[in-house]
């Protein structure tokens, strides 16, 4: 998977592209594991990404929850068909910020 | 095997040929990114409609990190078959781990708020849900897991 981040403000925007499962969660989970100061709001741009399963769930959920706990927000843009219909039937979509 | 639902054309003589595609590999961790990579490429090279393509790898990842992780199993088959001209796809992961059938277990709740849900738990949910039919059985010493989608349901 290939990640590329931009500070934009109080907003980093990550760009992702491959598969985001098993073998590349870990990295994810890694490359925004360290949230800049003074940022509140981490979007994520999905528009490259093919698939999830649940290791990319659970990357997205811990990322969540750090996030509001420091008043923030996590917003998944762009998912395509595949990727939205997980978060339809794992109940994400009623939990994640989806644009 | 016989209990499975055929894949259309399967039991009418030979009317849509079955194809099979199968790699067997250690179950260990090292063994996941060839796995990946060949079913990639067996989809692609079966003009895998995108949408069931997203489908078979979620259920592959979930399926093969479940049995590496937890089962002991020495080696893991993962057995890819489908007809063309019907749509239907079919994986069949077989092991020789100690006997688990995912299909037992309770659903998660998928109701629950970001701070009630435990984080996991979801892999068997998304097996179940996206394809159409999912069966367990042990056979002698070893899982065999099957599951089969069928490209107009999706």
């Amino acid at each position: 998977m290939t990640v590329s981040k931009k500070l934009d403000g109080a907003t980093l925007k990550v760009s992702l592209e491959g598969r985001l499962d098993t073998l590349s969660a870990p990295q994810l989970e890694t490359e925004i594991s360290e949230i800049p100061p003074g940022v509140t709001a981490v979007e994520l741009d999905f528009a490259n990404i093919a698939y999830i399963s649940s290791a990319g769930l659970r990357v997205l959920l811990s990322t969540h929850k750090k996030m509001l706990m420091g008043g923030g927000t996590l917003t998944i843009t762009n998912a395509v068909p595949a990727v939205r219909e997980v978060f339809d039937i794992t109940g994400f979509s009623g939990i994640l910020t989806l644009a | 095997m016989s209990e499975l639902i055929p894949i259309a054309g399967e039991a009418a003589e030979g009317a849509e040929q079955v194809e099979t595609r199968e790699k067997t590999v250690p179950a260990v961790p090292d063994s996941m990114p060839g796995l990946v990579a060949f079913l990639e490429e067996e989809l692609v090279a079966a003009d895998c409609p995108q949408t069931v393509s997203a489908r078979l790898m979620v259920c592959h990842d979930e399926i093969v990190s479940n049995v590496i992780k937890f089962s002991g199993a020495k080696n893991i088959t993962v057995r890819l078959e489908f007809v063309r001209a019907s749509g239907m796809w079919r994986l069949t992961f077989i092991d020789s781990g100690f006997p688990w059938n995912p299909l037992v277990h309770a659903d998660p709740d998928t109701t629950l708020s970001a701070e009630e849900r435990p984080i996991g738990g979801l892999g068997i949910l998304m097996v179940k849900k996206l394809m159409d039919d999912v069966r367990y059985m042990r056979d002698g010493d070893k899982n065999v897991l099957t599951m089969t989608v069928t490209a107009r349901t999706v």
